[in-house]
């Protein structure tokens, strides 16, 4: 039976696929973008997180060795960690989360089945994201199976940068593709991303002459991809072709910074601020302009 | 004379504060309370309705009124403070005469945080069709008409105090005619002139009308809770003008603008409330180019009040919906959404006809009732559903006070024990508020008989008979029930922490409540933390929370009050999640002495941390047609949810999923925690900000601080 590690199941999901939706994210990344904002899901070990809230009680100390309160400070040996969670349950606090419980597609159903009402009443449905959920496409094509006797509308979102089999498990199932586009530039790709581009481009021409619809997401990292020519590369690559429901310019924002360090990673990107309503809405009708004349009716949406 | 609104709305907004009536009009309100005390004394001895129609006639034809030329419509009148004294009077006389039975209810409940027993005049809408259909000199007619078959002395008397009470309304209008005249008012002299002597034929007659009879009840001593169904009782009037060339349609919405601005400078604080939408006989949706209308000139308004009540069906256009929900996006929040299909198996159960059900509107906030055919006093009585849980811990004592409010009884020794001390105190205290307010029932006539609401309604003059007097075709009484959710989060913190887990046993958790959770905060943790809580679609809290429901609306919907009607159960709590838990100590769930109850249908403050899909799980888990006297719930979004060109989208499918869920009434807050902090810093850049409090808005800034951290607390619970 296919099992995936679980970061975490976001319910009222808004931003991810049509209507209200329900977001699975599966742990484990091919790469390693600096701007990451779910650095939570890049590993495929379970990870505990150490959030603020915090009191230095030491009630996970006492289930577990991994943790120590010391100089009041809470330590973590993460090299030890084992993801058991048993010092998430002793925690009284809501302090540690544990992100990558293992689940089978069975075992997830009954809470994602919880929230049907609202995926019937707003064209919404459920969403596999990461981390890549085609690092794990038995467990997705399982999930999709179960969901499509049930009616529920299924997306991935994904980097793309997986071999193309991954993708032919999954295709007979899913609906819609969410499919990021992070820089047209193999060599600037890998040195942001640590991986090279083409294997995605590629990948994403084999999806488009499936012919099933696709949403790109372009995050716009200020300084590294947010620049005229690299808008307009990306957006003739994109008119080339033919399944391109919509284009989401996606802000950059330093909101995850609090999240790599509830981890324990080091944070990789530099300082910058998110780019501006106005930097976005020209960059989107730059983009609009460079897609040409096929998707004129293309949103280009931010 | 068009295009003044925009220009002159500061001056409308104050246009009460400022005003310095004209001493030539009438007399002093000094002088009035004398002629009106002199009144009283002469009409001693004769009925009381006979001697209200007087005075209401004194004041209406001798004190000062106003007409400001720059105003489409007029209504200023200083009336002073007779009327409310003389209601203060019999209402203190009546109370004097009650007899003591469960006497408690009216004194020790209020101060133990419990609820109360009341008579609520409070909550009334007139039958506004009548009112628009005939005018004051035709409700004058209609009642002296069906007193030429009046049987008995008593009817006589209802009709003659009825007819007393229109005339008087048709002179006022006149007297404001003349002073419009005087002081070369154009724009309102034809008006006023005209619906003094017939029925309102155009779009402004009739909201002068509207406007006009509203003040007048409003001075007989009833707040008006529903302004009628706004796109439905002014729709012919607003087409009468369209195709007769007498208005355009921005013209209409100017006016329409100047009349809303009415109540927002009269400053009511919850807010006066206007019905659109929902089906009419014999099944059809109403929404209608004065729907569209009504709600375009409120997004561009920008108000806090009135407020809008929107009555929403599966045949509801999606468009329409849409424009609303363009509005909450917007932050413009003033609305209640209304699930007719919840509302029609509800008034079905309660025994209203088919026919009848298609007039509901909500009066007071979310509160229904069938417009002028209903008195449905929906604040007859309070009460604490968390009370209980603190009244088994102390052998039926407030422990704040040592009031004996509950039934002595040992500690639950288990599960079932303590659901059946929970029940026994729920139902001996609610049976005793009702017992209460039956009593308040009986005096009504004798303290506040309203010839001018009956007078409205067909069935008081069919039978000749007050609304004080259960005139009306309909009479209920409503409980309203507050805290379902602390009520429900607090037994399933006893069954975890005691029963299930053995945390603890009831006598070290009765201490731990007793020390307001000093020294247990290890305990305390485990109830906020650990236990299971309303509002995360957990399936044992939500089950404790229906059998709660299930089981009080059984009791009251069931128990007969004396005006030939039955009691009916509310789950709301509008403002008094405060008030009642101020007054209530610590408890189970984790809460400390004094902290508030969770509002309405909503979870304890922080508690929904699974976001509001399964906040909304665990409410569609009740039977909300059970709850005649209303329910609603809140919905905390942060901006960025519903951003953008689908963000109304995702609010009119949070509407659809929530009323195909069997809920009854759903309101919003857009708000993020930093935007609140911000106004709190600088309340100037922020004035505008706008919060639905509970089933009324105002704005952020003019909140007590208390108020401004609860908000403050839930948008970030959401975040």
């Amino acid at each position: 039976m296919s099992v995936a590690r679980i970061v975490d199941i976001k319910h009222f999901a808004v931003h991810d696929g049509p209507g209200i939706r329900t977001t699975v994210f599966l742990k484990g990344c091919p790469l390693r973008c600096i701007w990451c904002h779910n650095p939570e899901s890049v590993r495929t070990v379970p990870e505990i997180a150490l959030l603020n809230r915090c009191t230095l009680c030491g009630r996970c100390a006492e289930v577990c060795r991994c943790h120590r309160i010391e100089k009041g400070k809470h330590l973590i040996d993460r090299t030890s960690c084992t993801g058991c969670g048993r010092c998430v349950s002793a925690c009284l606090c809501n302090a540690l989360f544990l992100y990558g419980k293992t689940f089978t597609p069975e075992g997830l159903m009954p809470e994602l089945l919880t929230d049907r009402l609202f995926y019937g009443h707003s064209g919404g449905g459920i969403t596999l994201s990461g981390g890549e959920p085609l690092l794990a496409p038995e467990f997705c094509r399982d999930l999709f199976r179960l969901l499509k006797t049930e009616g529920i509308h299924c997306a991935v979102d994904t980097c793309g940068n997986i071999p193309w089999n991954a993708f032919e498990t999954v295709l007979p199932f899913a609906d819609l593709f969410l499919y990021d586009l992070k820089q047209m530039d193999s060599d600037l790709h890998r040195q942001y991303t640590g991986a090279p581009n083409e294997r995605i481009l590629e990948n994403l021409k084999h999806l488009d002459d499936t012919g099933k619809p696709i949403e790109i997401r372009m995050p716009i990292i200020p300084g590294l991809n947010d620049d005229p020519g690299e808008i307009a590369s990306a957006g003739r690559f994109l008119g080339g072709l033919k399944h391109i429901i919509a284009v989401r310019l996606l802000p950059y924002h330093s909101f995850a910074r609090s999240k790599y360090q509830s981890i324990g990673h080091a944070d990789t990107m530099p300082a910058v601020e998110s780019p501006s309503k106005e930097k976005l809405d020209h960059l989107a009708a730059q983009m609009q302009k460079e897609m040409g004349k096929t998707y004129r009716n293309c949103p280009v949406l931010r | 004379m068009w295009n003044t609104f925009d220009r002159i709305r500061p001056h409308l907004e104050e246009q009460y504060r400022n005003w310095e009536p004209n001493p030539e009009t009438g007399l002093s309100p000094e002088e009035l309370e004398k002629l009106a005390d002199r009144c009283f004394e002469s009409h001693r001895g004769e009925p009381l309705i006979l001697t209200k129609a007087a005075i209401f006639e004194l004041i209406l034809t001798k004190a000062r009124i106003g007409v400001d030329p720059a105003d489409w419509f007029a209504d200023h009148l200083q009336s002073g403070n007779v009327m409310n004294k003389y209601q203060g009077l019999r209402k203190a006389e009546g109370y004097r005469k009650l007899p003591s039975d469960c006497e408690d209810a009216s004194s020790l409940y209020p101060e133990t945080g419990t609820g109360y027993a009341a008579l609520d005049l409070s909550h009334t809408s007139p039958d506004w069709k009548s009112v628009l259909e005939l005018g004051p000199t035709g409700l004058r007619d209609r009642a002296l008409h069906a007193q030429k078959s009046a049987e008995t002395e008593e009817q006589r008397i209802f009709y003659t105090a009825v007819a007393v009470i229109f005339d008087a309304m048709r002179k006022f209008i006149e007297r404001l005619a003349e002073e419009a005249e005087r002081v070369g008012a154009e724009r309102v002299s034809g008006t006023l002139r005209a619906i003094a002597h017939r029925p309102p034929e155009t779009f402004q007659e009739a909201l002068q009308l509207s406007l006009l009879y509203d003040t007048c009840q409003e001075l007989e001593g009833e707040p008006v809770r529903s302004q009628g169904l706004f796109d439905r009782l002014f729709l012919p009037f607003y087409r009468h003008d369209l195709q007769n060339g007498i208005l355009t349609r921005d013209q209409a919405k100017e006016l329409l603008k100047f009349f809303w601005t009415k109540f927002y400078a009269q400053g009511h604080p919850n807010g006066k409330n206007f019905g659109f939408g929902g089906l009419e006989f014999p099944g059809n949706d109403t929404t209608n180019e004065l729907t569209e209308l009504g709600f375009e000139v409120y997004r561009e308004l920008n108000t806090i009040n009135p407020k809008l009540t929107f009555r929403v069906s599966k045949k509801t256009p999606d468009f329409i919906l849409r424009r609303v929900a363009e509005c909450i996006q917007a932050g413009i929040t003033g609305f209640v959404f209304a699930n007719e299909e919840t509302a029609r198996e509800m008034f079905r159960k309660r025994g209203k006809e088919p026919r009848d059900i298609y007039d509901f509107i909500f009066v007071g906030c979310y509160e229904p009732a069938i417009m002028g055919r209903e008195i449905s006093c929906t604040m007859a009585g309070t009460y604490n559903l968390l009370k209980p849980v603190e009244l088994l811990f102390h052998n039926g004592n407030d422990p704040r006070t040592g009031a004996a409010v509950g039934l002595p009884c040992p500690l639950p020794r288990n599960s079932q024990e303590l659901e059946a001390a929970y029940f026994r105190q729920l139902t001996h205290q609610l049976t005793r508020i009702m017992e209460r307010g039956k009593l308040y029932e009986k005096i009504w006539p004798e303290v506040n008989p309203s010839p001018l609401l009956s007078g409205t309604m067909p069935e008081c003059i069919r039978k000749g008979r007050d609304i004080s007097d259960s005139g009306t075709k309909y009479n209920t009484s409503g409980i309203m029930c507050a805290g379902i959710g602390s009520a429900a989060d607090a037994l399933a913190a006893v069954e975890y922490l005691v029963f299930e887990r053995n945390l603890c046993s009831m006598t070290e958790l009765k201490n731990a409540l007793d020390n307001n959770w000093n020294g247990y905060e290890t305990l305390r943790l485990e109830a906020l933390n650990h236990a299971p809580k309303w509002g995360i679609s957990d399936p044992s809290a939500d089950a404790i929370a229906r059998r709660i429901t299930e089981h009080t609306a059984n009791l009251i919907n069931h128990t007969p009050n004396t005006r030939g009607g039955t009691f009916q159960m509310g789950l709301w709590s509008i403002d008094q999640d405060r008030t009642l838990g101020s007054k209530t100590g610590a408890t189970p769930d984790g809460r400390l002495s004094g902290a508030p109850l969770s509002r309405n249908t909503g979870s304890t403050t922080g508690m929904d941390r699974r976001g509001i899909t399964a906040l909304m799980n665990s409410v569609m888990k009740l039977d909300h047609s059970e709850f005649p006297d209303g329910s609603v719930l809140d919905i905390m979004l942060h901006p960025s949810a519903v951003s953008g060109k689908e963000g109304p989208d995702i609010i009119t499918s949070l509407i659809r999923t929530f009323f195909a869920g069997g809920g009854l009434a759903i309101q919003f807050n857009i708000l993020s925690a930093e935007d609140l902090k911000q106004a709190q810093k600088e309340p100037e850049k922020y004035s505008n900000l706008q919060v639905r409090v509970c089933g009324w808005n105002n704005r952020f800034i003019l909140l007590s601080p208390e108020e401004q951290a609860l908000f403050i607390a839930k948008a970030e619970a959401g975040e």
